[in-house]
């Protein structure tokens, strides 16, 4: 058959489809697969974050800090970070003290060199904030307090610094706070309330009770830095991803929760128990380093000068080989040349 | 003025039936015609051709659809002409391209005279199209009925060209097949 006979006898097919054909206006076909296929990706995003998120949840970050360890309190062994401070007054206030005391961070609360500023004055104001402003540990505190310090860095006279919670802070309320205090304070922002990081210190202290096998860890407020101070000490380990999902979950901002790891060893400590008798002392005669002559060659005085096969023998040269002056068998350095 | 009406008109013998079906049907035989001869010129010859024949062929046919049945004429006096003439003469067309893509249908060889049975072929062809889908049946019709371009087919179907082509392949696969199966050697 040829094309144009097949192409004539398509000319006589049905009318009606012919009719069909012409008439029938095309309608843009609703892509429903393709709709279907974005919807399922779509799907498959928007439900894929959640599972991965469920199986890698976000860790909180931390701070790795070499050293540290632990310190010694009463015979009880303690992570240096965590033990109660003697100058910790409750409220959230930290009484600096002697001159050039630092901090947990190392920072020197005082001007090296000079004489720590006279905290009277700021200690009383304290105690008068604790009793008229209605703050104390028995009783919630209110929503604008962040917590209160004496600011060593004013000199002669340290200050009383009172941190104020964002969005609180009017010069009524600062008005209100030097009156309880009686006399000028300085005042700071900060994000937290101190009951807030309270409560958090409860909930971090159950995660750590929850089970943190080989880590101890010091946790308490710093009020100074308007967050919760966790400090973490390792014995040689990371500190697992559970510990720092809860941690995150805890503190989804970030910056309530200062995370550290100290990497000290637990058995650095000066505990006999543990990491046994010191050494006894070494005669600085018998380690002595030779000196040297002016042409190079050492020069030895009293100690073990090197004689051929290995052996040492005195300068003196009263000793035998195979001997030292006790009488005892001499120290080979290096196998003999005849063996 | 409906078909039935041209029609009574076309049987009552009134002249009037030839002016209605021009201002009825006029530009669709002419879109036939002119995209099988890509002339607008020769394509109005073909449409007044086509009511002649219609004035001449009614009565005694009696068309169910006057729209149909014009069409068919259209179509063949058009493709008479396209065979008449040179096709590049005429300037292409769909035509030409069209017979190509059928020949991947037919083999192309001689039919001897009377072997085929043109109404059986019909109906094979009728079975074929009432098989398809109506969108790819009128796709099928409008390229190979209409001689509409790709292009055109793109448009009106809202199909990319490409796509056009690659369902066009496909029917005329299926044809083949259709028409081996129905026990015709094409």
């Amino acid at each position: 058959m040829k094309n144009h006979e097949l192409l004539d006898l398509l000319g006589e097919v049905n009318e009606d489809y012919v009719l069909e054909a012409g008439n029938n206006v095309v309608k843009p076909r609703f892509r429903w697969k393709t709709i279907a296929a974005c919807a399922a990706c779509a799907a498959l995003v928007l439900g894929a974050y959640p599972v991965y998120r469920a199986v890698n949840p976000p860790l909180h970050e931390y701070t790795v800090l070499e050293g540290g360890g632990m310190t010694t309190l009463d015979d009880v062994k303690a992570p240096a970070g965590g033990e109660s401070d003697p100058n910790t007054i409750p409220g959230g206030a930290y009484v600096g003290g002697d001159k050039g005391e630092t901090g947990i961070d190392g920072s020197e609360y005082a001007v090296p060199g000079q004489d720590a500023p006279g905290q009277e004055k700021a200690a009383a104001q304290y105690d008068a904030l604790m009793k008229n402003g209605g703050i104390n540990a028995a009783a919630p505190n209110p929503d604008w307090y962040g917590g209160a310090w004496i600011d060593n860095s004013f000199y002669p006279e340290a200050k009383l610094a009172v941190s104020i919670v964002n969005g609180f802070r009017t010069s009524e309320l600062e008005a209100q706070i030097e009156e309880w205090c009686g006399g000028e304070v300085v005042f700071q922002d900060v994000k937290y309330a101190l009951t807030y990081l309270y409560a958090l210190q409860d909930s971090v202290v159950d995660v750590f009770t929850g089970g943190s096998d080989g880590l101890n860890c010091g946790v308490g407020v710093d009020v100074m830095a308007n967050c919760l101070g966790v400090d973490l000490y390792s014995n040689g380990q990371t500190i697992p991803d559970s510990i720092l999902a809860q941690l995150a979950k805890l503190d989804p901002a970030g910056d309530a929760i200062r995370v550290r790891l100290f990497t000290g060893k637990l058995d650095t400590l000066t505990d006999d128990m543990v990491k046994g008798p010191a050494p006894a002392p070494v005669d600085p005669e018998t380690r002595a380093t030779p000196a040297v002559t002016e042409d190079g060659e050492p020069l030895y005085h009293g100690e073990d000068a090197p004689i051929a096969g290995g052996a040492t023998q005195s300068q003196n040269g009263t000793q035998k080989c195979g001997e030292t002056e006790e009488g005892k068998p001499a120290h080979y350095d290096l196998l003999p040349l005849d063996k | 003025m409906d078909d039935n009406e041209i029609i009574a008109r076309f049987l009552a013998r009134d002249e009037d039936a030839i002016q209605a079906a021009q201002r009825q049907y006029g530009a669709y035989c002419a879109a036939i015609a002119n995209g099988i001869l890509n002339d607008p010129g020769a394509a109005e010859e073909c449409v007044n051709d086509t009511w002649l024949k219609c004035w001449q062929s009614i009565p005694p046919q009696r068309p169910r659809s006057l729209r149909g049945y014009a069409g068919r004429i259209v179509r063949n006096l058009a493709l008479s002409v396209r065979r008449a003439d040179n096709a590049q003469k005429r300037g292409g067309g769909q035509v030409q391209l069209a017979l190509d893509e059928l020949s991947e249908v037919v083999s192309g060889g001689e039919t001897p005279e009377g072997a085929l049975d043109r109404q059986a072929f019909r109906a094979a062809l009728d079975g074929f199209l009432a098989d398809l889908p109506e969108r790819s049946r009128s796709l099928f019709l409008r390229r190979y009925w209409y001689l509409d371009s790709v292009e055109q087919l793109a448009r009106r179907f809202h199909m990319s060209k490409t796509q056009v082509t690659t369902t066009l392949h496909r029917l005329r696969v299926k044809l083949r097949a259709h028409l081996e199966q129905e026990g015709f050697e094409v």
